[in-house]
């Protein structure tokens, strides 16, 4: 079942991104929240407020009340003052009256008692013997009765029969009947030791008699400042202050309503009153018949009572407004700027200086919690400390493990001459996926590749290995490059759940030949320089990307190296590597980097990007591993043959032949002579004996392996099969006897490094090989 | 290889300068019989000969041979490959070398 990925569109990177996660929008905006000091000024104000109020009300009431009780006892005073008076006036009037009848009073003689009562006003006059018989009245109902058969008089029964002797003339007018207005006035006068004159006086009757008296008492009195004083008699028809006095201070009415009077108050009680559409503190009292009322206006009063509310609410509000600019001020001092410091720190913390401190040190409060915050900073910083340390030896140890499964002994091949390579990875921070490696998978074939897994982190690094791995055993087994990566490819998307893949770069270069084949799967282009030219892109088909997609095809391209080609490859970490200003390095860079001189190792062309890179990076940071790999061809099996005549003369030709390719390929002077040697005996044994007709050709083949830094020296003939390596041993301790046909095959064993012979096709080919010194 | 003849006062002087192999032994051989008809005493001076082969043993083989008794051969200056092949083959403590 073919697996899909998704991958990024467009071009495809290494780098792993994430897509924006769309911020998530709160459903209901976040309630406003106060800062503490404002929280605590409104409760201040509110509880300030209450305050205020509640002392206003207080100092109201108390002071209303108090008004109240003074008003009280003033109008009380006035009203007492003019009861006095009135009963004294009633007083000085009856007594007189009663005195004058107890000695004038003359029975029988009715005209002359009519004209006293004339004078004296009494509607009834009545003589009764002491036992309150009527003997004599100008009653008409109560002629020859007794005084308890009249209703009005019965209450004097028991005082006449009684023993009693002291009585008061003047009777008082019951309250309760003068209130119900069926109230008689009575003067009582003891006349001649056996009987008694009374004299009974109606409503009518008794107002006439006192009204002259009272008429004047009220005229000049004056309450308070506008306050008044009535005397009002039972009907509610002002008597004091008379009319005239009235009419002058603009005071028409003529009575006042003392039903609702009675109905608002008791007596002797305080009371609001309107008259004259003026409001009155008032008070009224009974007295003898009338009523006294005393009455203040109550603006009157009440003016200071307002006067002094202002000042108190003013000095209340004064005191109250001090406490709060007190209270508020000390409270933004000590607790206010105090959260607001820590809250700084806080905040200066949050955003990761985990060096600050916090100290408010004003009181033991704020002591302990700066104390406590940095208490608590410090552990986690220790703690943090702790852990990153750890993370770092893990990731460190996670980093080493990843460089280290890639070679880093340069040089790899010391004993190679023909291929001169290196390659350098600069992990990021975060550990990468970048990988690079190189091996001969036998004699010639060398193959090298980077790499650069999508993401960063572990994950990517154990994706790494076990690419690299796949990578590496795949192609031990000969196949073609085209199906290691088709393998790869197919055996890493198995399992692959982390939705990773690789771009790659590989290439198979047979160094004896030369022949490159490579495959670009979605890597970036390598650069290649011809030993005469610059480094170019290296043009080519692009593949897919590894472990992207099962089954995908992959297409090797081919090239042909020469001697002093070098090929420059890199993952994306190079050209996009920024400087401070987010700005990438770019192809263009790295070509110009490369191009800027012509580097002879590939360990300097690697040297001298990564140097241009530091420069231009300065102290941006490194995002992404950066990976490199050059690849510097010395040439491949270098071939020369040349064929003589089998004579004498010729081998001259040879021996010049032999010694310019030897010299070509390095050999030492000392070398060359023992070269020669070689190839005198070689060829003057193939002249003299080869060929007994004297006919034939002579072929040599020289060759040069860079890569075992061998040379190979070849001579055919097609004479008389013959192995010279079987020629004896010449004795060497008798040199003066011996044969002297070993000698030459002795020199050339001595200064050859191994010797072949074969026989085949009806050629004697004997290889010679000897191999370079190392002093060069 | 040039072979360059000096008379000296009691012997003749043969300076090699080259190569000393098949092409160019029988050159020796020739250059040396007639320098021993010359002279009694031949000295082969070897310091520019850059090599010498089997064939060139065999020349100075021969001639030390042939001259015993009637002349003396000395080989002279030799250094580097061509004191090694002397060596290596015995020839040193054969001929004389000085």
């Amino acid at each position: 079942m073919k697996k899909r990925k998704q991958l990024i569109a467009g071009r495809i990177s290494a780098a792993g991104r994430t897509t924006p996660q769309k911020s998530v929008q709160p459903d209901e905006a976040p309630k406003k929240i106060k800062k503490l000091s404002a929280v605590f000024r409104n409760k201040l104000l509110m509880v300030s407020a209450i305050i205020l109020i509640c002392s206003i009300i207080l100092v109201l009431v108390s002071v209303i009340s108090a008004v109240r009780f003074s008003t009280s006892d003033a109008l009380i005073s006035q009203t007492d003052k003019l009861s006095d008076e009135l009963n004294y006036y009633s007083n000085v009037t009856f007594e007189m009256n009663a005195s004058y009848l107890g000695e004038n009073f003359f029975e029988n003689d009715e005209a002359y008692i009519n004209k006293m009562m004339g004078i004296f006003g009494a509607t009834y006059w009545y003589h009764t013997d002491d036992q309150g018989n009527v003997m004599h009245t100008n009653d008409s109902l109560r002629v020859n009765t007794n005084v308890s058969s009249d209703p009005d008089m019965d209450r004097f029964t028991e005082l006449l029969y009684g023993e009693e002797s002291e009585f008061e003339s003047n009777q008082p007018i019951l309250p309760e009947e003068f209130q119900s207005g069926k109230w008689k006035k009575f003067v009582i006068a003891p006349y001649n030791a056996d009987g008694y004159v009374i004299l009974k006086y109606e409503p009518k009757e008794y107002y006439r008699a006192l009204d002259v008296v009272v008429r004047s008492m009220c005229n000049f009195e004056v309450v308070g400042t506008n306050g008044k004083n009535f005397i009002v008699r039972q009907d509610g028809s002002i008597i004091s202050p008379s009319a005239d006095i009235r009419r002058n201070w603009d005071y028409s009415s003529p009575n006042i309503d003392i039903q609702k009077m009675l109905a608002v108050s008791a007596e002797k009680s305080l009371f609001s009153f309107s008259l004259n559409s003026t409001n009155y503190y008032a008070m009224y009292t009974q007295a003898d018949g009338y009523y006294a009322i005393s009455m203040i206006p109550r603006n009157e009063v009440t003016h200071s009572i307002n006067i002094l509310m202002i000042v108190v609410a003013a000095m209340v509000l004064l005191l109250l407004t001090v406490i709060f600019l007190q209270i508020n001020s000390l409270i933004k001092r000590m607790i206010g700027n105090n959260i607001e410091t820590v809250n700084q720190g806080l905040a200066e913390i949050t955003s990761g200086n985990l060096d600050t401190e916090i100290n408010v040190r004003d009181n033991v409060e704020f002591n302990q919690l700066s104390d406590g915050i940095n208490a608590t900073v410090s552990s986690l910083k220790g703690y943090i400390a702790r852990e990153s340390e750890r993370f770092e030896q893990e990731l460190d140890l996670a980093r080493s493990i990843q460089t280290s499964a890639m070679p880093n002994v340069f040089p790899p091949f010391p004993e190679r001459h023909d291929i001169d390579i290196f390659a350098s990875m600069k992990p990021a921070k975060q550990v990468g996926g970048d990988f690079y490696d190189f091996f001969f998978t036998d004699n010639a074939q060398l193959v090298f590749l980077t790499a650069d897994v999508s993401d960063k982190g572990i994950p990517a690094a154990m994706f790494m290995m076990k690419a690299k791995t796949i990578i590496k055993s795949l192609t031990q087994s000969r196949l073609s490059i085209e199906n290691v990566i088709a393998s790869a490819n197919n055996i890493l998307c198995e399992d692959n759940s982390a939705d990773m893949f690789v771009t790659v770069w590989i290439g198979m270069l047979n160094t004896e030949t030369g022949e490159l084949s490579y495959i670009n799967a979605g890597h970036c282009k390598p650069l290649l320089r011809r030993a005469d030219g610059q480094f170019e892109y290296l043009p080519g088909k692009v593949d897919f990307v590894v472990a992207g997609e099962e089954d995908v095809p992959y297409h090797d391209n081919h090239l042909t190296l020469k001697k002093g080609d070098a090929l420059f490859l890199y993952t994306d970490g190079v050209t996009e590597a920024v400087n401070t200003d987010d700005e990438l390095f770019g192809e263009k860079r790295l070509k110009d980097s490369l191009n800027k001189q012509s580097f002879e190792t590939a360990g300097s062309i690697c040297a001298a990007v990564s140097t241009d890179l530091s420069v231009y990076s300065q102290n941006a940071p490194q995002t992404d591993d950066i990976t490199m790999l050059a690849v510097v061809y010395h040439g491949g099996k270098i071939t020369e043959t040349i064929t003589v005549d089998a004579e004498i003369e010729e081998l001259d030709k040879v021996f010049e032949f032999i010694e310019r390719q030897f010299e070509s390929y390095g050999f030492a002077p000392n070398e060359l002579a023992e070269i020669g040697i070689i190839a005198d005996e070689i060829c003057s044994n193939i002249v003299r004996y080869a060929y007994p007709d004297g006919k034939g050709k002579l072929t040599t083949e020289v060759s040069f392996n860079p890569a075992t830094d061998e040379a190979m020296l070849m001579f055919i003939d097609t004479g008389i099969p013959f192995n010279p390596l079987n020629a004896p041993e010449p004795v060497l301790e008798n040199a003066e006897a011996r044969k002297e046909g070993g000698l030459g095959i002795f020199l050339v064993r001595k200064f050859s490094d191994r010797l072949q012979y074969e026989y085949t096709k009806n050629q004697n080919i004997l290889k010679i090989y000897k191999k370079r010194s190392r002093t060069k | 290889m040039n072979i360059t003849k000096q008379n000296e006062a009691d012997k003749l002087v043969l300076f090699l300068d080259g190569k000393l192999d098949t092409v160019t032994a029988p050159q020796l051989d020739a250059a040396l019989k007639e320098a021993f008809e010359e002279c009694d005493q031949v000295e082969v001076n070897l310091e520019n000969l850059a090599y010498v082969s089997s064939a060139g043993l065999r020349v100075l083989h021969s001639t030390h041979k042939r001259v015993k008794g009637k002349g003396t051969l000395v080989i002279s200056h030799a250094n580097g490959t061509v004191l090694d092949v002397f060596e290596s083959t015995g020839f040193s403590s054969y001929l004389n070398i000085v």
